[in-house]
């Protein structure tokens, strides 16, 4: 799976770590909020950096530590339908002040890359095939919104 | 997966650009009149029909295509059995915009 | 009433663009028809029974007569000649195609107007009175909050994605002409002890196929808190709203499973944690947006003209319009002038493009170019001179829009049904056409009095059944349509839900069994002035049953 960060095809330093298996304890790693939540202690001699997966039936407020702890949030998308996201994605930018990187996986579409984007989103690891001329595009069509959001690079009226 | 339907049974759908409804004809192409509709009538031809939807939609002329279930009228003509096709091939049954 | 400036062009001039491009990508087979489904409901297209149909927002049911031209002229050049203005005070045309929808955006866009948001599981166009402004029992007016509402919640990024449609109505007057109880939140405008401006808000209403009357969530919410209160009911409904099954998704469901009071909490709690600053209208933005809906310049006006007395004795037709569709205004000498889209057996809710044209001449000349639609698919004129008042009534009824039957038993909200609706499982409108027929006397509608009849193709409940005094849902039974009828409902301030008086009716009978229902109630209300649901709240159903099926 690409993942994309500013537009483009990156090269993506994460694992994600699962029930088993012990990562290197310098590699960056992603792990499941309920792994965290049951073995943090596992991680005391881990030197690279932690990021986490929050599912999105969770409250983010009510884990504002281990938030503030990470280097990565991941969030869910597990339908395109699904907005949950979008609003754990605000509350965690703009109520717990998270300013390190957010990254949504699941079922994006190209066409909702602008509200990801301005909910506080800023890498992306989709299914699918990436094309840059329509991400390009559709992150860029609209210029002006109501909403005052992150990190946001649209115009408001003044 | 949807209910198998009893009955003859023809395919229809929209057109993409225009919203036009149509029937999958005899001759493979689509008909907004349903006299020329493919009636598939035994078990086999009507999972043909079934596995043609998804190929049908792939070619993006026609959108949400479902098969229906007709019966022929007195006349022999083709009627839908059930009153929402009927509407749906005849338009709306009140005298619209002339008042 | 509100003019875009240059911002508010460029945002629909953006959005049709962009809209443009997804059509493209569409018909080039980029995007399939899952991906494209909710971005065109996200810009009011919808596929119906036999077209493609568009829903073009009317932001609070104001339109000035340059739009309503641009809407005449669309019905023209794209669709079969004309509208149908629907319940929640929008306009449908019912055949555009799909390859002429960007260039219907762009014209839309010409005269500040677009379809956003008029489908798909997002924030929909905020309702309210259609006499806001004028009415005589307003607090004040409540246009310049629902003109605040409709541009916050315009492309908002984080409710685009709801488990359902969200719908936002809001009242100033103490009448509720807005139906706020039966909204995903209803908004009353208050003002408190000090003079301030308030909200209270009320959540979790809704109609369908579980109807529910919203619950009271806040009595008074400030006018600055308003924009983040919001954002934490939202936030709350977009967190935990059901997702697994679509006919428990809404709000109300939320509402109902979690309990008022838990569900307040949890609202409180996001709200409590919410950086407000950043979500509040910005500095000067309430008073800028106030500023277009300051009252036009009222000339002197005679209160009670001579001519008008004159002219109602005269005229007996006149007189009955007067009577019916004429209501009180707040400025002495005006009134509002109210235009029936409910001709006897007429098409509920239709305009043809003349009739449209027509209107946007009418307030040109005599409301000041302003024109509201209702949510009771009517239109109205709400600042007309009294002394204009006939000459208003003779333009309008050559062209058939001089129906005296605002809120009698011939004003009746109908939806498509399955003339036009996918999902109906009856028709509607021909149902309306012959009970309007069989009440065309203006003697026996008099008689009668105010009586709201609603009518719904489907458990959708789009007609409103569950509010009217006399309900209708169109069902299918064994292939054939048929017809339940409920009693006791209501839409306003007592709001209530109509209760089911026994088996349904087929399309021929309907109109016979609400004449049955009629005439036992003149026969069992005591005085005329007894309203039909004050009978229905004293004597019950059942003189009703019996008089329906007693001899069945
Ligand atoms: C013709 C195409 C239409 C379709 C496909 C449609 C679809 C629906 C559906 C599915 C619902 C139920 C939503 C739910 O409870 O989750 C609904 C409710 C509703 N619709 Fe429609 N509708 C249509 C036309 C209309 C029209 C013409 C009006 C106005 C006259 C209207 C006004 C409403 C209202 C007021 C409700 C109830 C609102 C509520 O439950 O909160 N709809 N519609
Ligand atoms: S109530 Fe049913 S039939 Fe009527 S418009 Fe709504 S969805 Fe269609």
């Amino acid at each position: 799976m690409p993942i994309i960060k500013d537009g483009a095809i990156i090269e993506d330093s994460w694992t994600v770590l699962d029930e088993e298996s012990d990562a290197p304890s310098s590699a960056d790693i992603i792990i499941p909020l309920n792994i965290m939540l049951e073995k943090a202690d596992r991680l005391s001699n881990h030197s690279g950096r932690i990021g986490l997966l929050i599912p999105n039936d969770v409250a983010v407020e009510d884990h504002a530590d281990l938030i503030a702890k990470a280097d990565l949030v991941v969030l869910e998308l597990p339908a395109f339908t699904d907005g949950r996201a979008y609003s754990q994605a605000r509350a965690l930018r703009e109520d717990l002040g998270f300013e390190k990187e957010l990254r949504v996986k699941g079922d994006v579409l190209v066409d909702q890359a602008a509200y990801l984007l301005r909910c506080g989103f800023d890498s992306f690891d989709f299914e699918g095939e990436f094309d840059a001329v329509s991400w390009e595009k559709s992150t860029n069509i609209m210029t002006t919104g109501y909403q005052r959001t992150y990190r946001d690079k649209l115009s408001y009226r003044d | 997966m949807a209910k198998k339907l009893k009955g003859d049974q023809v395919l229809t759908g929209q057109l993409l650009r225009e919203g036009d409804v149509v029937f999958y004809a005899e001759d493979g192409s689509w008909s907004s009149d349903l006299q020329k509709a493919k009636v598939a009538t035994t078990p086999e031809q009507i999972d043909e029909l079934d596995l043609f939807i998804a190929k049908a939609e792939e070619v993006n002329l026609v959108i949400d295509i479902y098969p229906i279930v007709v019966e022929k009228d007195e006349a022999g003509q083709l009627v839908p059995s059930l009153i929402r096709e009927k509407m749906r091939t005849t338009g709306p049954s009140i005298v619209y915009a002339d008042f | 009433m509100y003019v875009y400036d240059d911002f508010d062009e460029k945002f629909v001039r953006e959005r049709a663009a962009q809209f443009r491009d997804q059509v493209e990508r569409r018909l080039s087979g980029q995007l399939s028809e899952a991906h494209f489904r909710p971005l065109r409901l996200m810009n009011g297209v919808y596929l119906q029974l036999h077209a493609y149909m568009l829903r073009v927002a009317v932001p609070y049911g104001t339109l000035s007569s340059k739009q309503m031209r641009q809407l005449a002229m669309i019905a023209t050049k794209y669709d079969k000649g004309y509208g149908h203005f629907t319940t929640r005070q929008n306009i449908q045309f019912n055949w555009p195609k799909l390859k002429d929808l960007p260039d219907i955006l762009d014209d839309l866009a010409d005269v500040g107007m677009h379809a956003i948001q008029t489908s798909g599981n997002c924030i929909r166009n905020v309702t309210s009175d259609q006499w806001a402004g004028v009415a005589a029992d307003e607090v004040t007016d409540p246009r310049p909050y629902a003109e605040l509402m409709r541009q916050w919640s315009s492309l908002h990024p984080e409710f685009s994605y709801l488990p359902r449609k969200f719908k936002i109505a809001i009242t100033g007057a103490s009448s509720d002409r807005a139906a706020i109880a039966f909204h995903d939140i209803g908004i009353q405008v208050l003002k408190n002890d000090n003079g301030e401006i308030g909200f209270a808000v009320y959540v979790g209403g809704g109609l369908g196929r579980t109807p529910m009357v919203g619950k009271k969530i806040r009595d008074f919410i400030s006018l600055e808190d308003l924009l983040p209160y919001l954002v934490a009911i939202l936030r709350a409904y977009n967190l935990e709203g059901r997702r697994d099954n679509k006919y428990k998704a809404r709000i109300k469901i939320l509402v109902h499973e979690t309990g008022i009071d838990e569900f307040k909490a949890k609202v409180e709690k996001i709200f409590d944690g919410l950086e407000k600053e950043k979500l509040r209208a910005p500095a000067g933005e309430i008073e800028r947006i106030q500023g277009f809906f300051a009252l036009p310049d009222y000339a002197s006006a005679e209160a009670n003209p001579e001519s008008l007395s004159k002219a109602r004795s005269e005229n007996p037709a006149f007189d009955a319009w007067v009577n019916r569709n004429v209501a009180e205004h707040k400025q002495a000498g005006y009134a509002i002038a109210n235009i029936s889209l409910k001709p006897i057996a007429g098409i509920p809710g239709d305009a043809t493009s003349e009739q449209m044209n027509l209107v946007a001449d009418l307030a040109e000349t005599y409301s000041f170019s302003e024109i509201r639609v209702s949510h009771e698919q009517n239109l109205v004129l709400a600042h007309v001179k009294e002394t204009d008042l006939f000459e208003l009534w003779q333009a309008l009824v050559p062209a058939g829009l001089a129906t005296a039957n605002i809120g009698a038993i011939t004003d009746m909200i109908t939806c498509p049904g399955l003339d036009y609706c996918a999902l109906a499982t009856a028709r509607s409108i021909p149902v309306a056409q012959k009970i309007s027929e069989k009440f065309a006397d203006q003697k026996r509608q008099e008689e009668i009095g105010d009586l709201k009849v609603k009518i719904s193709g489907c458990i959708n409940a789009c007609g409103h059944h569950h509010a009217g005094h006399i309900g209708i849902l169109g069902l299918n039974k064994k292939g054939e349509e048929y017809y339940q009828i409920t009693l006791g409902g209501s839409g306003d301030q007592a709001a209530a839900v109509g209760e089911i008086l026994g088996p349904g009716f087929s399309g021929d009978d309907v109109a016979g069994a609400i004449d049955t229902l009629v005439n036992r109630y003149v026969e069992l209300r005591n005085e005329t002035s007894e309203t039909f649901l004050e009978v229905v709240k004293r004597v019950g159903l059942e003189p009703f049953k019996e008089a329906l099926y007693a001899d069945h």
